[in-house]
């Protein structure tokens, strides 16, 4: 695991960020945000409004078509590609489409995650804790069921997992609690803020009300691609 | 090891591509080999007739008994150090007895001559060894300069032809080969490029995990391998088991292939050997652009 060693630094900074696409109006337009070491911020708006965007953008799973992605101070579009594996290898994302592997199980799933956030050869406390998040979600009696035999709302838990046990420095969720009932929804959130207390800097896209009233934090709204802020902390 | 396991994926998804692909590698494999053992095979035949001559001294019909082991003398004394080259005579009866065994429609006209054929039919001195060309120069000139000897000839030019005809299908052996490698490399790259789309999304979300350029080739590198080693393990096979029989056939075409030798069972293992460093190769050639970074 690469520590970038931020301190007090700008671990996510979005400057003047818009994407659209061929043939469309924009996503997402001009969001400015800039979160520290150990920040979570929700990304609230409804269907459409650029959520999904804005988070495979800090994934790094695409390029901005104008603007800045700064991760760990490092520019995205200029960064050399082993500095990009690196930021890669310390960031954990929970997709909307999940994404998981079908030939393999959910153990293999999540562990070549992070086998590939860490050392090749998993370690024992590795496996000890995936074996812990597996059970924590409810999927201990499953780590070794083909992953293409789960239904949504597990193989969602899934992909929690493979985040979070490759206990990374920033944590994307791109509406993690989508298929969950209120108890696993109210686990993984849980996670999440575990994971924020030991320092990981956390962004979480939820269209869901109530996570974001019941569990305090600030957030940022996006409408129609514009982002404002909702509860403080975000850099507009 | 979960790579391992990831490149099995084009054996669940398009099976009988993968099964279409091993049966060609190991065709092409073993049609590689095959001329590849041919060049190999027809080496010692050409340098055999490239250097085994025999030479031929035509003695005079009106040579005496005592003339003629001169004669002879002089030829293993012009052949020098060589001479213990196989010297071999011919007499008049000798030769008749050949000739009616090879020729026995003209049994009834040489009875028919009696006496008098022997003093037609030619008696020969018949030197077989191996000769250098300029041995060979030297020694018929000497030979030539010998009271007694009328002519000399050698197999030389006979060789001339199967010489030429031996290097031309080792030529064509080899080029045969160069494209049965290429034909067998654009094939695997092909497959490669296939099944690298089917591991697209594994590719990507890799990616997106930090793997390396290396790491994203190595479930097509994998796949590649798989092929390439079950085609060279058939051909491979398939040399072990028909390869006597293979020998045993070009054997029976001519004589001057008598030399022909066993395949080697080396020859099954570099093309198991090759089969898979195909396979290696073009799996890591097949890695297609959407997998860099």
């Amino acid at each position: 695991m690469v520590s970038f060693g931020l301190e007090g630094g700008a671990v996510i900074s979005l400057q003047g960020v818009s994407k659209w696409y061929q043939g469309q109006t924009k996503v997402l337009d001009h969001v400015q945000l800039e979160l520290k070491k150990g920040d979570f911020l929700y990304v609230i708006g409804g269907s459409g409004a650029g959520k999904s965007t804005l988070l495979s953008l800090l994934a790094t799973e695409e390029l901005p078509s104008s603007g800045k992605i700064s991760l760990f101070g490092y520019d995205l579009a200029t960064v050399s590609p082993s500095t990009l594996r690196a930021i890669r290898q310390s960031l954990g994302y929970v997709p909307q489409n999940i994404r998981l592997i079908p030939d393999l199980t959910v153990f293999e799933n999540v562990a070549i995650s992070v086998s590939l956030a860490g050392s090749r050869v998993l370690k024992k406390e590795s496996r000890a804790r995936i074996l812990e998040l597996l059970d924590v979600l409810g999927l201990a009696g499953k780590k070794d069921k083909a992953a293409s035999s789960l239904s949504g709302g597990e193989a969602q838990r899934v992909a929690v997992v493979r985040a979070l046990a490759r206990s990374p420095e920033v944590l994307i969720a791109d509406e993690p609690t989508g298929s969950q009932d209120r108890d696993f929804t109210w686990t993984l959130m849980d996670l999440f803020m575990r994971s924020n207390v030991a320092a990981t800097t956390v962004v979480v896209a939820t269209h869901d009300r109530e996570i974001v009233r019941r569990v305090r934090k600030p957030s940022a709204l996006l409408k129609a691609g514009r982002m404002s802020v909702e509860d403080g902390l975000c850099t507009l | 090891m979960y790579l391992v396991k990831l490149a099995l994926r084009p054996w669940r998804q398009a099976w009988m591509s993968q099964v279409i692909s091993v049966i060609a590698v190991a065709l092409l494999l073993f049609s590689t080999g095959f001329v590849f053992w041919l060049d190999q095979a027809l080496k010692p035949v050409v340098s055999r007739l490239q250097h085994e001559q025999i030479l031929t001294a035509y003695l005079s019909t009106e040579l005496s008994q005592a003339a003629e082991a001169k004669t002879l003398d002089s030829i293993r004394t012009s052949l020098g150090a060589s001479a213990d080259r196989d010297l071999k005579v011919v007499n008049a009866e000798d030769f008749l007895k050949k000739l009616k065994v090879h020729y026995p429609e003209l049994t009834r006209e040489l009875q028919d001559l009696g006496e008098e054929s022997l003093s037609i039919v030619p008696r020969y001195v018949s030197i077989a060894g191996v000769f250098s060309p300029s041995e060979l120069g030297a020694a018929m000139d000497s030979i030539k300069a010998i009271p007694g000897v009328e002519s000399v000839e050698t197999t030389q030019e006979r060789a001339k032809h199967s010489l030429s005809a031996f290097e031309t299908v080792r030529w064509v052996a080899r080029t045969v080969a160069v494209g049965l490698v290429l034909s067998l490399f654009t094939g695997l790259l092909h497959l490669s490029r296939m099944n690298s789309q089917l591991h697209r999304d594994v590719a990507g979300l890799l990616k997106n995990w930090g793997a390396s350029a290396w790491t994203l080739r190595l479930p097509g590198v994998f796949s590649g391998w798989i092929v390439g080693a079950m085609g060279g393990l058939s051909a491979g096979m398939l040399f072990l088991l028909g390869g006597e029989g293979l020998a045993t056939q070009l054997r029976a075409l001519a004589p001057a292939l008598a030399a022909v030798p066993i395949v080697s069972p080396g020859l099954s293992l570099a093309l198991v050997v090759g089969g898979m460093a195909a396979g290696v190769l073009a799996g890591f050639f097949g890695e297609q652009s959407y997998q860099r970074d």
